[in-house]
């Protein structure tokens, strides 16, 4: 029998949320001999905008980068300007941040629960996962002031401190989502059809994955303990206290289980550092700061831990000394780096942005050799892409 | 005869309105907030989208969430020439209106979807509340009670997209026969910015631009 | 331009990864440290490849994660910028190789880290410098007849066939 290859394409436009990505795909009957992605629908010249603006002007700009992690990018950015420019952060500040970057951590694995499950076909789990995302969405805009896109730090720390009973509703949230955990898991993970659909299939092995660059939850899953947070600890997580989740064999089921467990000891350290950050709840602090009104610098009530930002900056004059910056971070899905070169005028000279999506799209041909087209949706879900960090 | 019409148009629009099934465009973050909008909390069933399309030849609404670059706008026209008649387009989010954040100086995106195909209701916002999603979904279906079926040419006229596609090039190239007429004060206002604003400046730059 | 973006005409003192170059015959010259204390080496165009590759197999450095490839537009040369990190040391290193602005050519290190493959290609869409050995060097995010490379300096946008979406 005469067969023929096809080319198929797996259009910019498709019904799953990873975004603008065209696959361009040879198959031979239901084999896929080669793949090869195209991307740069969504590029919107990031590193060019930079340019021309100053780094106050660039901030807002830096949440579009990856819009469902966006107060990692500020942090990756904020933490770049922040070592060029020698500035400290006080306590009181990294603690709110990294308090927002772990709920941030939960909703980004949320909506990549919602749609890996939607593109294997399962559409419950799409309603459960946003129930608990629209509880978060609600306490950063009581916080921020917007739902998706917060513009919250500042070089130096962040905007405003938490209004009243925000902590409150933050700890019963932690206290009320490990029951949600269990809820999911309790429908997928024992699922035959999951597991038919996703044990074994797309086996990353650990030298293709130190070689492609992948970091984060994909590399966890295939056994590299690798976690930015614990190995070279920035802000203020060596005083906290997670473990670091790794699997065995790398396939789909692995990372999936490797980012469920990310969501628990992110909701346990949102815990930890509630009952740590200085200062306590605001309105006790505003207490205690009356009561004490020393006004030196080591006190640790009204010093400079507890304050929110470390130094006044003018906008308008902020030159920092020529010289480059790279600042790494772990973000939902690996490691971003931001790296600034400045030439002390106001303008940065060149942002470069590392984004762990692109080492992971330019996995998909090797991983998917020889395999059938029904696993294309299970392993590329499961690597958990998002577009706008692939083409910036 | 017209008071048929006048009933018949009644009826179709009500239940054209009723349920207009939009296809999804998720191109940016605005994306995100289509997506709570179909979730359980703001929820869209309930004003009669009750699925999202995947193809184009079953949807009557082209939602375009997010920023369009040069690269997709080939395919956007494409997938608009694709939607049978009648079709909307709404517009979401400051990228899709007017090129939003990005539209002083990026160089690859599209300043607004307006200039590839004919849009019905603008939604500003960066991104828009899922709430203002749906007041902009009830304003079209306030537009498409007052169509009638009389004038079904003049939409088919507006509704011819505004570039001209080719084979072989990626990139939407100009039709010869339109020409788009832009605001002549935003080119004037960038020019004002560059300069230092004195007063003597400014009252200057206001003889050359208004007269006096 | 600050003395930053041009070779250092200083000497710097090597640190210890440099050291660790030199005394293994390579002829590299380290350069002011970033702010948070990386180690920025400057290497010739010519030896990169056996560099990347002696940083990779070497026992005391290790490095088996490329982070990314990207390059600068410094006026008179255009530099192209490597960041390596270690997993079992847990550090990184950035390497920079100064290109003669009219004829900016590497060699290609799709050979020794297969992450540089897609780098390399973004770093020509959007610089123009050109990696010799390549596997598939076109453009990656801009489509194909774009004209121009436009995070260069000097980079103006003037095509005609894009008339309609003047500002």
């Amino acid at each position: 029998m005469q067969t023929q290859e096809l080319k198929l394409n797996v259009g910019p436009q498709h019904p799953s949320t990873h975004g603008v990505l065209r696959l361009v795909m040879s198959l031979d009957g239901e084999i896929i001999n080669d793949i090869e992605p195209v991307i740069g629908y969504l590029h919107r010249g990031m590193e060019k905008l930079a340019e021309s603006r100053t780094y106050h002007q660039y901030l807002p700009m830096v949440d579009r980068v990856d819009y469902l992690s966006s107060f990692f990018n500020q942090e990756s950015f904020c933490l770049a300007v922040e070592s060029l420019a020698g500035l400290k952060v006080p306590k009181r500040a990294e603690y709110i941040r990294v308090i927002t970057m772990e709920f941030n951590r939960i909703a980004s694995h949320l909506m990549w629960l919602a749609s890996f499950l939607l593109d294997l076909g399962a559409t419950s789990p799409l309603f459960y996962a946003f129930r608990e995302r629209e509880d978060i969405y609600t306490l950063f805009e009581e916080l921020t002031g917007a739902r998706m896109m917060y513009n919250y730090y500042c070089f130096g720390g962040v905007k405003k401190d938490f209004p009243s009973g925000w902590m409150k509703k933050a700890q019963d949230l932690c206290k009320k989502m490990p029951k949600c955990f269990d809820e999911y898991e309790a429908i997928i993970t024992n699922n035959p059809i999951f597991l038919r659909r996703t044990k074994d299939i797309g086996v990353l092995t650990k030298e293709m994955a130190l070689d492609f660059g992948i970091t984060g939850p994909n590399l966890r899953a295939s056994g590299i303990d690798l976690d930015l947070r614990k190995t070279n600890s920035y802000s203020v997580y060596n005083e906290l206290d997670f473990k670091t989740c790794l699997a065995e064999n790398g396939d789909s089921f692995d990372r999936y289980i490797v980012r469920i467990d990310e969501m628990r000891e992110s909701v346990k350290i949102i815990g930890q550092a509630l009952e740590k950050i200085p200062g306590g709840t605001p309105e006790k602090l505003l207490v205690k700061k009356t009561n004490c009104g020393c006004k030196e610098e080591s006190c640790p009530i009204c010093g400079f831990d507890t304050k929110l930002t470390g130094k006044k900056i003018v906008p308008l004059a902020f030159k920092p000394p020529a010289g480059e910056a790279i600042s790494q971070i772990e973000s939902p899905r690996g490691i971003t780096t931001c790296y600034i070169v400045s030439d002390g005028s106001p303008n940065p000279y060149r942002v470069r942005w590392r984004t762990p999506s692109f080492s992971n799209v330019q996995l998909l041909p090797e991983l998917m050799k020889g395999k059938i087209y029904a696993d294309l949706m299970a392993i590329f879900g499961s690597l958990d892409v998002v577009l706008p960090e692939v083409d910036r | 005869m017209k008071v048929v019409i006048t009933a018949i148009d009644f009826l179709y629009n009500w239940a054209r309105s009723n349920s207009v099934w939009p296809m999804t465009f998720a191109t940016s973050c605005c994306g995100i907030e289509m997506i709570c909008t179909s979730a359980a909390k703001f929820d869209i069933a309930r004003f009669g989208s009750e699925v999202f399309r995947a193809t184009p030849r079953q949807a009557d609404l082209l939602i375009t969430a997010g920023t369009v670059t040069h690269r997709m706008a080939p395919a956007l026209v494409k997938l608009y020439e694709q939607m049978p008649e009648p079709k909307y387009v709404l517009a979401m989010g400051a990228c899709a209106v007017t090129g939003g954040m990005f539209e002083n100086d990026s160089y690859s995106v599209v300043r607004g979807v307006d200039r590839l195909v004919h849009v019905d209701v603008y939604l500003p916002g960066c991104p828009p509340r899922p709430e203002a999603l749906l007041d902009a979904l009830i304003q079209l279906q306030k537009k498409i009670r007052t169509e009638t079926i009389l004038d079904r040419k003049k939409y088919l006229e507006a509704h011819k997209p505004r570039v001209k596609l080719s084979d072989d090039s990626e990139l939407a190239l100009p039709l010869d026969e339109l020409e788009i007429y832009h605001w002549g004060v935003q080119t004037e206002g960038y020019e004002l910015n560059k300069d230092v604003l004195t007063r003597k400046n400014v009252e200057d730059n206001c003889v050359r631009l208004f007269g006096k | 331009m600050s003395d930053y973006l041009e070779n250092n005409i200083q000497e710097v003192a090597a640190g210890q990864l440099a050291a660790i170059l030199q005394n293994n015959g390579f002829n590299v010259k380290p350069q002011k440290n970033t702010a948070d204390n990386i180690e920025v080496i400057e290497v010739s165009a010519d030896k990169l490849v056996e560099v990347a590759t002696f940083l990779k197999m070497n026992v005391d450095t290790h490095f088996d994660i490329l982070f990314s490839v990207s390059g600068i537009d410094a006026g008179e040369s255009l530099i192209a910028v490597y960041h390596l990190f270690s997993t079992q040391f847990k550090n990184n290193v950035i390497l920079k190789v100064w290109l003669d602005r009219s004829q900016p050519e590497i060699a290609s290190l799709s050979q020794v880290y297969s992450a540089s493959n897609w780098h390399e290609r973004e770093t020509f869409d959007l610089l123009g410098i050109k990696f010799i050995n390549h596997p598939d060097l076109k453009r990656i995010l801009l489509p194909e007849e774009w004209i121009g490379h436009p995070l260069r300096k000097d980079y103006v946008m003037n095509d005609s066939r894009l008339v309609w979406n003047k500002r």
